[in-house]
């Protein structure tokens, strides 16, 4: 077949290179359509019960995503703040896209004053002189309500919570928001957060990586190659593979697929991996070139003679990345799907188009072949070689600084966490970080859990138990502040009688209450309906969260499940979402597709391999680098407190099937030259080495330098992945050449 | 529930006595004289089903004792559902407006940014039953032109709100019945659409028994369906005092 295939694209070799062009031309159209999306929510299953429950909030209450706007000061009652932060806060409610604002300026509340009803704003208009402000100064912060909810405690800082139309394009709100903040006196006061900026954020970043690390990992590798093979056939497999990215990124605008923060690293990812075809096949033919071999034979042997290894290494490495589709997580699973495409694509082009063209090379381009670089690559054939001499007397002392290390890992495995905390995405000092971090200190946070119940909630029974239950949630530690419908009747009750304290308490019979939400539902219909539907059949209850922790989030979650289960058993139906639970339910999600894509790609590779070698051993055999490349990896992000998050979640997956590669050739020649050599078993592993040791070295630092220009993202969790997923290359490479080297020379040994 | 009264009026004091060769020459200020005799009766009594539908499809359903004179006083107090039996509204003059809560035993006035906004939950709000009043007194027309709505000839009047937003009234030609408002937004897009039917004749003045509103932006709508009505019953001034609201207005 590969026999056949080398002969066919040598022969036709202007068809290929034309269709491979023209194939490219068209996709490369598509590339335009790409988007990007960086909202969380939309990385879980739309059945997920958190992104459930946020539907239901969507739909029945208006909408649960809001923009957090913090304004600092000196003094935020200052008429120099005061007036222009009122003209600000009209103007953003006045965009298309926001639904309200809830915040100094605009919050609505229930006053009694003598024998009135006042359903009016905290402030309704803004004094007008020093002496009145200082007044509405001290009422606002004396008033528990208000004081490190809207306003911080001392005054300096103020929170706007915009609540955006559920079906409204949240960036492009966010946009229009940031251009009136810009056009207002109040700018340099202003910085915006909450989930729909920081994802707006995130996306502008995401399109600045994609811009620059792309490039990044074109420089390198085209470094490598020519460091490499010093001519200009060597930049034919950086060619081949920007055209498979090409097509990749141009299928995923033609599906209509958005790129997530885990798919910034797909470009890179394919030029690091995706390259090692159309280098083998390119060492191969200059081998063949250099045995006198014509261009069109040495481009058709290289294809039937490497065909199957680079076959068999795109296979495991789609395999690898393949498993990711298993994942409870939308993007990954997207990652999963594209990246293995993406890997096919490189192996189709390398298989194709690099023989076509190599077969139509000049012959003065081949010139090379014979120039100071052959020494080079022979004098690290010889080392090589050496290496194998060394290896085949040493066996147990090349196996057991290995097994050493990889137990010494193994005590720090259990350490590894996980963690979908998206602030961690940016740099510390940035400012989406900075603004989350005053939130929580001044105002409790801008994570906000919802909490749905279902029942009569014109029942007192019923209202009590939330009563108590906002009590207890309080108790939670990072719950800051709750509200519900239960606050809007006991301030209700308040107001009408007399706005006296002992009356804020929540009415006892059915009668008032409902009398209470007719009254309430005289007024503006918001102020009732972002907290019970119009037939009572639904409440929502709020609660500030001030820590983006995954761990603490899950900590509370728990705790919040079981004052469910507590108060409202057989009561009510209660079902919980928020971001902070969609956090979790990324963070359990993660946890639990770590494990299972680990196994998948693990067990799916093995099978491919022993199918393929036909041997159960040589299977097993060959995961060893990799597994212990695992261990290792694991064991440093355990030591070094690194912890598992949305992109780092796949890196056991690609390091199966980027490592496995390196098993794969060196068994295929490894199983070549022993059926060349039968009689000569001690040369067997030498000249596997020298074959193919150069070629994984070079393969192992253009993917892992590759994968290294990840540290040059705006995100603290790509960079991260970069590092670690050099460090996966550098362990599997180095496995192959010495544990898998030792454990092949076992089997020699032991044929004997 | 301004806008009730204004509705109820608006579709109930319609006089049919114009001859239709005449309405063809008739400016939009005449034409709304017309309306306007037609839509004041003297007092009135109804009982009304209000049925209120929000953009999820989640009904509430109340039954109301409307009693009004004039075109601002009012009284209405709650039937059902039984929890809010006897909860009476009341309204005199724009930004005059008490509730009395059984349960509370008490009347209290109720302000602040109540006034602009919707009755019981309902899609009428105090404001668009000024706008709906003013159809038949002060609002500047715009523009007359002669239609059909459902096969019916009608004048639709372009009018000029307060604020400078327009709305459109068709008027049918014959009995001078206003048909369907239409509330337009600063875009010129219809925002609310109020419609008129079921009308019946009592005394000379007709009462449209359905009037239906919708909110097009929140996607909700109300309908009133009155039950039986009486009109021009001698209700005096005094019946509109907080005794009386304790007494649900009987």
């Amino acid at each position: 077949m590969l026999k056949w295939l080398g002969a066919k694209v040598s022969c036709n070799a202007w068809w290929v290179i034309g269709i491979t062009i023209a194939i490219t031309l068209v996709l490369a159209v598509f590339i335009s359509r790409l988007r990007t999306e960086a909202d969380l929510t939309k990385m879980l299953a739309d059945n997920d019960p958190a992104v459930k429950t946020m539907a239901v909030v969507d739909s029945e209450f208006g909408g649960s995503t809001q923009v957090a706007l913090l304004v600092e000061a000196c003094d935020i009652f200052s008429p120099n703040v005061l007036y222009p932060l009122d003209t600000l806060i009209q103007a953003i409610k006045g965009l298309a896209g926001v639904l309200d604002i809830q915040g100094l300026t605009t919050l609505q509340d229930v006053k009694g004053i003598g024998d009135e009803i006042v359903i009016t704003k905290i402030i309704d208009s803004i004094p007008k002189d020093q002496k009145r402000l200082q007044a509405l100064r001290s009422e606002v912060l004396n008033d528990k309500r208000y004081r490190g909810v809207l306003v911080a405690e001392d005054g300096s800082s103020a929170l706007f919570l915009i609540r955006l139309a559920p079906a409204s394009n949240k960036e492009m709100v966010v946009k229009t928001i940031e251009k009136v903040v810009n056009n207002s006196s109040l700018r340099k006061n202003v910085s915006l957060s909450g989930s729909p900026a920081l994802m707006k954020y995130m996306r502008d970043w995401m399109q600045a990586d994609l811009k620059l690390l792309l490039p990044l990992a074109i420089l390198v590798l085209a470094f490598i190659l020519l460091i490499s093979f010093r001519s200009g056939q060597g930049f034919l497999p950086l060619v081949a593979v920007l055209m498979a990215v090409i097509w990749t990124l141009g299928l995923i605008g033609l599906l209509g697929k958005p790129l997530t923060i885990v798919m910034v690293v797909l470009p890179p990812i394919l030029v690091s991996v995706g390259s090692a075809y159309g280098i083998h096949i390119l060492a191969r033919f200059r081998q063949e070139r250099n045995n006198g071999k014509t261009s069109i034979e040495a481009a058709s042997r290289a294809v039937s003679n490497t065909g199957l290894p680079v076959f068999l290494a795109a296979a495991t490495t789609m395999v690898g990345f393949a498993a990711n589709m298993v994942s409870g997580i939308v993007s990954i699973r997207q990652f999963g799907l594209f990246s293995a495409i993406g890997v096919f694509f490189a192996l189709v082009i390398a298989l194709t188009f690099v023989p076509a063209v190599l077969s139509r090379w000049k012959i003065r381009e081949d010139k090379s072949l014979n120039s100071p670089k052959k020494n080079e690559s022979n004098r690290l054939g010889e080392l090589f070689e050496r290496w194998g001499v060394i290896v085949l007397r040493h066996r147990l002392k090349v196996i057991a600084p290995a097994l050493v290390l990889v137990l010494i890992a193994g005590l720090f495995i259990p350490r590894v966490r996980s963690e979908t905390d998206f602030v961690r995405y940016f740099k510390p000092n940035s400012q989406p970080t900075r603004a989350v971090q005053i939130i929580a200190e001044r105002f409790g946070g801008e994570l906000q859990f919802e909490f749905i119940i279902e029942g009569d909630i014109q029942d007192p029974e019923l209202l009590r138990k939330m009563e108590n239950f906002e009590k207890e949630l309080k108790e939670i530690p990072h719950i800051t502040h709750t509200f519900s419908i239960v606050d809007i009747l006991r301030r209700t009750n308040k107001a009408f009688n007399g706005d006296r304290l002992e009356f804020e308490l929540l009415p006892v019979k059915r009668e008032e209450i409902a009398q209470y939400l007719l009254l309430l539902s005289f007024s503006d219909s918001d102020f009732l309906s972002d907290y019970v539907t119009a037939d009572y059949r639904l409440a929502r209850i709020t609660a500030r969260f001030d820590s983006e922790e995954s761990q603490e989030i899950a900590m509370a979650t728990k705790r919040i499940n079981k004052l469910i289960a507590k108060h409202f058993a057989n009561m009510a139906k209660v079902s919980v979402g928020g971001m902070p639970m969609a956090i979790e339910r990324l963070h359990q999600n993660i946890q639990v597709s770590q494990i299972i894509t680990l196994i998948t790609a693990l067990v799916a590779v093995f099978g491919l391999i022993a199918c393929l070698f036909k041997s159960v051993g040589l299977g097993l055999v060959a995961l060893t680098p990799i597994v212990l490349t695992l261990a290792l990896n694991y064991g440093i992000m355990g030591l070094l407190k690194i912890r598992q998050d949305l992109v780092t979640a796949t890196l056991g997956s690609i390091a199966i099937g980027i490592g496995i590669d390196y098993s794969c050739h060196l068994l295929a020649r490894f199983l070549e030259e022993t059926k060349n050599n039968r009689s000569l078993k001690l040369e067997i592993i030498p000249k596997t080495l020298t074959a193919v040791g150069p070629a994984i070295l070079t393969n192992a630092l253009a993917v892992g330098l590759g994968f290294a220009v990840l540290i040059f993202s705006s995100f603290m969790i790509i960079q991260t992945f970069g590092i670690l997923i050099a460090e996966t290359m550098l362990f599997s490479s180095i496995g192959a050449l010495t544990v898998l080297v030792a454990l092949l020379s076992w089997r020699i040994k032991n044929r004997r | 529930m301004r806008k009730i009264i204004a509705t109820i009026l608006l579709g109930a004091g319609i006089l049919f006595a114009t001859h239709p060769a005449q309405a063809d020459n008739l400016s939009g200020e005449e034409i709304l004289n017309r309306v306007k005799k037609a839509t004041v009766a003297k007092d009135r009594k109804a009982t009304a089903t209000m049925t209120i539908t929000d953009r999820n499809g989640r009904v509430q359903t109340r039954t109301v004792l409307f009693v009004t004179k004039g075109d601002s006083k009012l009284m209405a107090t709650f039937q059902e559902p039984p929890d809010l039996r006897g909860v009476t509204f009341m309204t005199t003059k724009v930004d005059n407006m008490w509730i009395y809560l059984p349960t509370q035993a008490r009347v209290r006035r109720i302000s602040g940014s109540m006034v602009n906004q919707g009755f019981g939950g309902s899609d009428f709000s105090y404001k668009e039953m000024n706008n709906i009043s003013s159809v038949a007194s002060d609002k500047a027309v715009e523009k007359v032109e002669e239609t059909t709505l459902n096969n019916k000839p009608t004048y639709r009047l372009t009018l000029k709100e307060t604020d400078g937003t327009l709305s459109r009234l068709w008027i049918e030609k014959i009995a001078f019945l206003p048909l369907v408002i239409e509330k337009l937004d600063a875009k010129g897009a219809v925002k609310k659409r109020i419609q008129f039917g079921d009308f019946a004749q009592d005394d000379s003045i007709w009462t449209p028994r359905l009037i239906q509103i919708q909110d097009l932006n929140k996607n909700s709508k109300t309908e009133i369906r009155i039950m039986e009505f009486q009109l021009n019953t001698g209700i005096k001034d005094n019946f509109f005092t907080e005794a009386n609201m304790k007494r649900g207005g009987r």
